[in-house]
C-alpha cells in the first residue's frame, strides 16, 4: 500500500485537467463573449441536482428555462412547475403556483447592492458585458474536460460570497453553449443544473417573461423589512 | 500675632479636607435640572442602556471590500488584545455564532401566546413530523432563495419560521448588516467592549489611546481607510481633555492678561507678582472649598477659575490705585475709605452669582456658588493681605489719617466735553435701536449649547447616524417597572400612541421592544408544552433521519429544545443570556434586582418640531420620552420658567445695593442708566455678530447685572469722595476700573475659547456686557453725574453719629420679624453675628461713638474699650435677634430666663401701690414684659417715639400681642398725667432712665463723669407715691437673667423739692453703676451719652 500511494497520487495528478494559463483563459473568455453577442433568446430543459449537507441524499428536480437578453428569464422547477422565477426588466417574481404565493423583488437602482448581487447569480450563465462580468466575478480557474470548458468563479460581492463562495459554469467547447451551472454554498452544499435540448434564439413570446399576480395570490416583498 | 497664626492654621483644615474630597465630573447630564422629564429619561437611558464600556470604531474606505477587510482586521486585532478588550463585534453576532441563535429563537417561541405555541407543539407532534419534514424537503428542492436553502436545511422542523410580529421586531437571521455598515458598504462600525470598568476619565483616556494605536496598526496600509472613534469612552476622554485645555487656557490666559494689563498700568513688578501669588492661592483655596462643599466639580463649573481671577483682581487693583493716588494716607485709612465700596461690590457680585442657584441648571448653580465663595475669599484676602507687604512703612497711622480730606470745589465741566458725552450717548442709543429694529437676537432652543465644539467624537457620531440611515437624532422612550409584567403592560399601552404618531406624521417610524420583551404569563402557560417538546428530541431525530436529513441539520433544533428544557424547569421569568442574546437585549432591556427597564427608539419626521403632546400622551402610559433633540427645548423652557427667579431677586438686590450705597435717587438712576445702555449695546453686538441666546448664556444676564453695577458704584462713590473732580476720580478709580474691567473681560473672554459651546457663548456675552458697563461707567457716567447729581450735595451723606442709624427703620424691623418665621434661631444668631462683625468693621463712625461711651467704664483704657466695643456689637446682634423673635410671637419661655428679687417686687406691690420699674439701656429689657406677664403682672411701658413713626406703630403692635401696653411720650409733659393716674391705680410701669429726652434730662454723675439721666422716675414718685424698683435683664451663660434690685426708698414730702428729686435720680443711677460696669458690653448706646463727647 505504501508503494501504491505515490503511484495513485501521480495518476490522479495526470488525470486532473490542467488549468489554462492566463492568456489562454483570456482567449477563451473573449471567444465566449463573442458567442454571447449572437445570443438573443435561449431555452433548454434542465435537471437540477441539489446536494445539501443537511440531507443524506441529493434532491433532483426537472425543469425548463427560457432566457432573453438582456435580463429576462423564466425558470420553472418541477413538472408541473412548483417554483417559477420570472424576471422582466427590474421586476422579478418568484411564484409558488401550488401555494398561491409569490415573492416580488425589485432590482432597480434603488435596490440595495447586496440584493442585486445575489439576484445576479441567477443569470450568471448569460453575461452580455465582459466588464460587468469581471466586475461581478473573480475567475478562479478555467479547465477543459469532456468537451466542455469549466469556468470557476468567485463573486466579488462580499454579501453574495457569504452565501456562495464559488460558482462553476460548464460551456460547450464548440459553440460556448451553456452546458451546466453549479453553485457551491458556504457549507459545501451544491446546486447543479445540467442543461439539455437547448435551443439558441428560438422565437419567444414576451408574455412568457411577464406575470401579474392574480387576486388570490399572496405577494410578499422579502427585501422590505 | 500668635492669634493670627492660629487662625491661619485653622483655615488650612477645610482646604486640606476639600482637596481630599475633590474630584471632577465630566457627565454632561449632571449639569441639567434633575426634575425635567427629558433629563430624567436621558439619565435613565444613559445609566441603563448606554454601555459605559463600549466604544464605536468607524471605518471609511474607498470601496466595500476594503471596508469589510479593514473591519475584520481591526476587530481581530482588538479581540486579541484581551487585557484591554472583552469583545470586538464587526458584523451581526448571529453571523459569527449562528449556533447561539437557538436560545433566542427558543425564547421568542416561549414568549408567544399560548395558542400560538400550542399550534407549534401540535405541528411538531410525533404523528405530524413526517409531513413537516416532507414539506421541508419539498421546499429545499424547489426554492430559488439561497437564504431559504440555508435556513430550511438546518431547520427541518421550521422552528425559525417565527410569527410575523416577532420577525418584524427581532429581524430575520439574514438582517442586521444595516447596523454595521452603510448601504454602499464603504462605511462600517465596530463595537468594542472594554475589559475594565473605565470608571474615571483617566482610565478612559488611557484605554482609548491604546485602542487607537491597535486600530492604526491593524488598518490595511495604503488602502485609504480612515478610522474614527465615538461612544462614552471617547466622549469622556475628549471632554476631560477639553477641561484640562480650558483650565490651562482660561486660567493661564486670564492670568497672563491680568499680568500684562497690570504691568501696562503700573510698571511695577513686585505688586504684579504679589497679586498673581494671591490670585493663585485664592484659586486653590476656592477649589478646595468647592471640593469640600460639593465633592464633585463639573465641567461647566471649571469655568469659575477664569471668572474668579477676573473679578478677584478688582479688589486689589482698587486698593492699590487708591494707595498710589493718596500717598499721604496709611494703609488702614485707605482700607477704611475703600471698604464700603469693596463691601457693596463684593456683596452684589456674590449675590449675582449665588442667584444662579435659582436658574434651574445645577451646573451653573455650582459655577455661581464657586465664584461666590471665591469672591468672598478674594475680598477678604485682597483687603487685608494685598497692600501691607507693598507699603510696609504705611501701616501705622499717618498725620493725614483723619480721613480723606474734603476736596476743594472742582473745576467746572467744559461744555464741549459735556456735549460730546451726551452726543455719544445719543448716537449709541439710536444706533443700537436701529440695529435692533429688525428684531432681537434669536434664541437657540436646541441642545447645542451643551455639546462640545469641534468634537471629533461628536463628528464621528454624526457620521454614524448619517451613514447608517438616521436623518435625525432618534428620540428615546424609556419605561420602567417593578417587574417584567408591568413593563410589558406599558409597552402595550404606548404602542397605539406611537402608531397614531406615525399616522399623523409626527414620527416616521419607531422601534419598540414589545416583540422581544418577556411575557411572564405566556411563558408560564407555555412551560408544559415546552417541556413536552423538549422530551421529543429523540423522536424528532429519528424522524429526521428517516426522511433523509443528516444529523448536521439538527444542531439548531437540539439547541432550541435544550433551551426549552431549561426554561421549563424554572419558575421565574426566562431571559436569554448567552453572548448573542445579551448583545441584542442590552440595547433595549435592562434589569436590576427590583427594577426593569425597556427602551425604544422613535424617529421624528423631518418637519416635526414639537413633541410636547406626544410626550404627555406617552407619560400617561408610563413612558418617558427623551433625547438630545428634546432636551434643548425642555431645558430651555425650564430655564425660561426659572428666569424670573433669577432676574427679580437680582433686580431687587441691585436696587437695594444701590440704595444702601448712595441713598440718592439720581445716582441710583445713573447706575441703572449705565446698565440699560450696556444692555442695549450688548443686544446690538449680538445681533450684528449673529450670536444667539441659548440656555447657558441666558445666565449672563444676572452676571452682567451683578458685576456691572459695581463699576457705577465705584465711580460714583469716588466722584463723591473727590467732590466731583472728574480728573481725580478717573485717575484714582477710573484707571482701576479700566484695569478691573479689562481683567474681568479677560476672564470671561478666555471662556469664549472653551471647548464647550455653551460656556464659550456665556463667556463672550459676559465679556461684551461687562465691557459696556466698564466703558460707560468710566467715560459717560462721570459727566452724567456732574450734570444731574453734581458735587453740590455733600460729598458723602453726612454721617450723623448723634442720631440713630439709618438702619433703624420700619422696613428693616419688619424684614427681621418676617425672617424669624423662616430661619431657625441658632442660624439667625450666626448670621446676625456675621453681619454685626461686618458692620462694626465698616461703620467706623459708629464704632467710635460706642468706644467713647465705654471709655469711662474701663478707666479710659482704649484697648479694653476697643475690645468691649467689638463685644458690644456682638451682644447687640444677639439681643436684636432675640427681640425680633420675641416681637414676632415666638415662645420665649425656654430662653433660660430666671428671676432674682421677685420678692422685692411682691413686697413693693403689697400695699396696692403702683410700681415703677426703672432700667437703663442694658441687656434685653423688653423681655421683662414677658417675664412680668408670665407672673401675672401686666406692664405699661413708657417709651419715646422711634425715628420712624411706622416703627413706633410696629413695636407698639408687637408689645400689644404680648399683653403689654405702650404709652408713647414725646416731648409732651402732659402725657405724664396719664402715667400718674395709672400708677395711682396700682399699675406697674416700666421706664428707661438713661438717654432721656431733653425736657426730662438732668445732670448726674456716673462713673465719676457728668451724665444725663431722666428725672421722670423722681417726678412720678412725687406725684403718685409709687415704689421705685431698679431692674435689669442681661444675657448670661446663653440665657437671660432678670434681677430686681432693692427698692429705692424716698420721703415723698421731701422730694417735693427739685433738689431732692435730683438726689433721688442720682441714687437710682448709683444703684445701676456696678451693674452697668459688670455688663458693659450690654449697655447699648450707639449715640454719644457723655455730654463732653456730644459737644465734641
Amino acid at each position: 500500500m505504501n508503494l501504491l500511494r505515490p503511484f495513485v497520487l501521480a495518476l490522479g495528478l495526470l488525470c486532473a485537467p490542467p488549468a489554462l494559463r492566463a492568456d489562454e483563459t483570456d482567449a477563451v473568455l473573449t471567444a465566449w463573449f463573442a458567442a454571447q453577442a449572437n445570443l438573443h433568446t435561449w431555452t433548454a430543459d434542465f435537471v437540477q441536482t441539489r446536494t445539501l449537507k443537511a440531507l443524506t441524499q441529493p434532491l433532483v428536480v426537472n425543469g425548463r428555462i427560457a432566457f432573453a437578453v438582456p435580463h429576462e428569464f423564466r425558470w420553472e422547477l418541477g413538472r408541473p412547475a412548483r417554483t417559477v422565477a420570472i424576471r422582466n426588466g427590474d421586476d422579478m417574481f418568484v411564484v409558488y403556483p401550488l401555494l398561491k404565493r409569490a415573492e416580488h423583488y425589485s432590482l432597480g437602482a434603488d435596490t440595495p447592492q447586496q440584493w442585486r448581487d445575489t439576484m445576479a447569480l441567477l443569470q450568471t450563465g448569460f453575461p452580455h458585458d465582459r466588464r460587468e462580468f469581471e466586475a461581478q466575478f473573480q475567475i478562479l480557474s478555467l479547465t477543459q474536460t469532456n468537451g466542455a470548458w469549466r469556468l470557476a468563479l468567485r463573486p466579488k460581492s462580499a454579501f453574495a460570497r457569504q452565501m456562495m463562495p464559488e460558482l462553476r459554469l460548464g460551456l460547450a467547447t464548440n459553440d460556448f453553449a451553456l452546458v451546466s451551472t453549479e453553485l457551491i454554498f458556504v457549507d459545501g452544499s451544491t446546486m447543479r443544473s445540467d442543461f439539455t435540448n437547448a435551443l439558441l434564439n428560438p422565437p419567444l413570446d414576451p408574455s412568457r417573461f411577464q406575470w401579474t399576480p392574480p387576486a388570490d395570490f399572496k405577494v410578499t416583498n422579502p427585501m422590505t423589512p | 500675632m500668635k492669634r493670627f497664626r492660629w487662625w491661619w492654621l485653622a483655615a488650612l483644615i477645610p482646604i486640606i479636607l476639600g482637596f481630599a474630597r475633590l474630584h471632577f465630573d465630566v457627565e454632561v447630564l449632571d449639569l441639567l435640572p434633575a426634575g425635567v422629564p427629558a433629563v430624567q429619561g436621558l439619565k435613565m437611558y444613559q445609566q441603563h442602556f448606554t454601555n459605559a464600556r463600549e466604544l464605536i470604531v468607524t471605518l471609511r474606505a474607498p470601496d466595500r471590500d476594503t471596508a469589510e477587510l479593514a473591519a475584520k482586521s481591526v476587530a481581530e486585532k482588538l479581540s486579541q488584545a484581551t487585557p484591554l478588550v472583552a469583545a470586538a463585534t464587526w458584523q451581526p453576532p448571529w453571523l459569527e455564532h449562528p449556533e447561539q441563535t437557538a436560545e433566542l429563537i427558543a425564547y421568542l417561541w416561549l414568549n408567544q401566546p399560548p395558542a400560538t405555541f400550542a399550534q407549534l407543539a401540535a405541528q411538531l407532534s410525533e404523528t405530524n413530523l413526517p409531513a413537516v419534514l416532507a414539506a421541508t424537503r419539498d421546499q429545499l428542492a424547489t426554492t430559488l432563495s439561497p437564504a431559504d436553502l440555508a435556513q430550511s436545511g438546518y431547520d427541518p422542523f421550521g422552528l425559525t419560521r417565527l410569527p410575523p410580529s416577532v420577525v418584524s421586531a427581532a429581524g430575520g437571521p439574514g438582517q442586521g448588516q444595516s447596523l454595521f455598515a452603510s448601504a454602499d458598504g464603504t462605511f462600517r462600525i465596530i463595537f468594542v467592549q472594554a475589559r475594565g470598568e473605565l470608571a474615571g476619565y483617566r482610565e478612559c483616556t488611557d484605554w482609548l489611546a491604546a485602542v487607537e494605536k491597535i486600530t492604526a496598526a491593524a488598518l490595511p496600509p495604503g488602502r485609504g481607510v480612515v478610522a474614527g472613534f465615538t461612544g462614552r469612552p471617547a466622549f469622556v476622554a475628549e471632554i476631560s481633555g477639553s477641561m484640562k485645555h480650558d483650565i490651562i487656557l482660561s486660567v493661564g490666559g486670564t492670568a497672563g492678561i491680568i499680568a500684562l494689563l497690570f504691568w501696562l498700568a503700573h510698571r511695577r513688578l513686585k505688586p504684579m507678582l504679589w497679586l498673581l501669588t494671591l490670585l493663585a492661592l485664592i484659586l486653590g483655596a476656592t477649589l478646595a472649598l468647592g471640593g469640600l462643599v460639593f465633592g464633585a466639580i463639573n465641567v461647566i463649573s471649571m469655568g469659575f477659575a477664569a471668572i474668579l481671577l477676573g473679578l478677584a483682581v478688582d479688589y486689589a487693583v482698587v486698593h492699590y490705585q487708591e494707595a498710589l493716588a493718596q500717598p499721604d494716607l496709611s494703609i488702614p485709612a485707605i482700607r477704611r475709605a475703600i471698604a464700603p465700596s469693596i463691601f457693596w461690590a463684593a456683596f452684589t457680585t456674590i449675590s449675582a452669582f449665588l442667584v444662579l442657584n435659582f436658574g434651574g441648571l445645577p451646573g451653573l448653580a455650582q459655577l455661581g456658588s464657586l465664584v461666590a465663595i471665591g469672591v468672598a475669599l478674594s475680598a477678604c484676602v485682597m483687603i487685608f493681605a494685598y497692600l501691607p507687604p507693598l507699603f510696609p512703612k504705611r501701616m501705622s497711622p499717618q498725620p493725614n489719617d483723619t480721613g480723606i480730606a474734603l476736596p476743594s470745589p472742582p473745576a467746572p465741566l467744559r461744555p464741549l466735553h459735556t456735549q460730546t458725552v451726551f452726543l455719544a450717548t445719543g448716537i449709541l442709543v439710536v444706533s443700537c435701536a436701529a440695529i435692533l429694529f429688525s428684531g432681537l437676537p434669536p434664541m437657540d432652543a436646541g441642545a447645542n449649547a451643551l455639546q462640545p465644539r469641534d468634537s471629533r467624537a461628536y463628528a464621528t457620531l454624526e457620521a454614524v447616524q448619517k451613514n447608517l440611515g438616521q436623518k435625525r437624532d432618534p428620540l428615546w422612550l424609556v419605561m420602567d417597572g417593578p417587574n417584567e409584567g408591568d413593563v410589558a403592560r406599558k409597552l402595550k399601552l404606548v404602542l397605539p400612541v406611537l402608531q397614531a404618531a406615525v399616522a399623523n406624521h409626527t414620527l416616521t417610524g419607531f422601534t419598540l421592544p414589545d416583540g422581544l420583551w418577556p411575557q411572564p404569563e405566556f411563558q408560564a402557560a407555555n412551560r408544559a408544552n415546552a417541556r413536552r417538546l423538549a422530551g421529543e428530541l429523540d423522536a424528532m431525530r429519528a424522524a429526521a433521519r428517516t426522511n433523509g436529513f443528516a444529523d448536521e441539520s439538527l444542531g439548531l433544533t437540539q439547541g432550541i429544545l435544550e433551551t426549552w428544557r431549561n426554561a421549563a424547569a424554572r419558575t421565574n421569568v426566562f431571559w436569554p443570556d448567552n453572548p448573542l442574546s445579551s448583545w441584542i437585549f442590552e440595547k433595549m432591556a435592562a434589569r436590576e434586582p427590583h427594577r426593569f427597564y425597556a427602551a425604544g427608539f422613535l424617529y421624528p419626521s423631518p418637519g416635526a418640531t414639537s413633541f410636547a403632546a406626544l410626550a404627555t400622551q406617552l407619560a400617561s402610559a408610563g413612558a418617558r420620552l427623551s433625547g438630545w433633540e428634546l432636551l434643548g427645548g425642555t431645558v430651555l423652557a425650564a430655564v425660561k420658567h426659572n428666569l424670573w427667579k433669577l432676574l427679580l431677586p437680582m433686580i431687587a438686590l441691585i436696587l437695594f445695593s444701590l440704595w444702601l450705597a448712595f441713598h440718592r435717587w439720581m445716582e441710583i438712576l445713573a447706575s441703572l442708566a449705565v446698565l440699560a445702555l450696556s444692555g442695549l449695546c450688548l443686544l446690538a453686538v449680538m445681533k450684528l455678530l449673529g450670536w444667539q441666546w441659548n440656555l447657558l448664556n441666558l445666565m449672563a444676564l444676572p452676571l452682567i447685572l451683578g458685576t456691572g453695577v459695581d463699576y457705577s458704584i465705584f465711580m460714583q462713590l469716588a466722584l463723591r469722595r473727590h467732590g466731583g473732580d472728574l480728573a481725580l476720580a478717573r485717575r484714582s478709580v477710573g484707571r482701576a476700573l479700566m484695569l478691573c474691567g479689562g481683567t474681568a473681560m479677560a476672564g470671561f473672554g478666555t471662556l469664549g475659547l472653551s471647548a464647550n459651546a455653551g460656556m464659550a457663548s456665556l463667556g463672550r456675552v459676559c465679556a461684551v456686557g461687562i465691557a459696556g458697563n466698564m466703558l460707560f461707567s468710566v467715560f459717560l457716567l462721570p459727566v452724567w453725574w456732574r450734570r444731574f447729581s453734581g458735587p453740590s450735595a455733600s460729598p458723602e451723606p453726612a454721617r450723623n453719629p448723634t442720631g440713630p442709624s439709618q438702619l433703624y427703620r420700619a422696613w428693616l424691623w419688619q424684614t427681621g420679624l418676617r425672617l424669624t418665621r423662616l430661619v431657625p434661631r441658632r442660624l439667625f444668631h450666626a448670621l446676625a453675628l456675621l453681619l454685626a462683625a461686618i458692620y462694626c468693621r465698616l461703620a467706623a463712625h459708629r464704632r467710635r461713638v460706642v468706644m467713647d461711651n465705654l471709655l469711662p467704664l474701663v478707666a479710659d483704657d482704649r484697648r479694653q474699650a476697643a475690645r468691649a466695643t467689638r463685644q458690644l456689637f456682638t451682644q447687640f446682634a444677639l439681643k436684636l435677634t432675640d427681640l425680633w423673635f420675641y416681637e414676632s410671637g415666638a415662645p420665649v419661655a425656654n430662653w433660660h430666663a430666671d428671676w432674682s428679687g421677685w420678692e422685692i417686687f411682691t413686697a413693693a406691690r403689697a400695699p396696692g401701690r403702683g410700681v415703677l420699674l426703672v432700667t437703663p439701656h442694658l441687656g434685653n429689657w423688653e423681655l421683662g414684659a414677658e417675664l412680668m406677664a408670665r407672673n401675672g403682672c401686666p406692664l405699661v411701658v413708657l417709651t419715646q417715639a422711634e425715628p420712624d413713626p411706622r416703627l413706633t406703630a410696629a413695636r407698639q403692635a408687637s408689645r400689644t400681642l404680648r399683653g403689654v401696653e405702650t404709652l408713647v411720650v414725646g416731648n409732651d409733659a402732659f402725657a405724664f398725667i396719664t402715667i400718674i393716674q395709672r400708677l395711682q391705680a396700682g399699675a406697674t410701669v416700666a421706664l428707661l432712665v438713661d438717654r432721656p429726652p431733653p425736657p426730662t434730662a438732668v445732670p448726674v454723675t456716673l462713673f465719676g463723669r457728668p451724665f444725663s439721666a431722666s428725672i421722670a422716675p423722681a417726678e412720678l414718685a412725687r406725684a403718685s407715691g409709687c415704689a421705685i424698683l431698679p431692674t435689669y435683664i442681661v444675657r448670661e451663660g446663653g440665657g437671660y437673667h432678670a434681677r430686681i434690685l432693692p427698692e429705692i426708698t424716698y420721703d415723698r414730702a421731701r422730694i417735693g423739692h427739685r433738689h431732692a428729686r435730683l438726689q433721688l435720680t442720682q441714687e437710682i443711677l448709683r444703684a445701676f453703676e456696678p451693674v452697668i460696669r459688670r455688663h458693659a458690653t450690654q449697655w447699648f448706646h450707639f449715640v454719644p451719652v457723655w455730654p463732653e463727647t456730644k459737644t465734641k
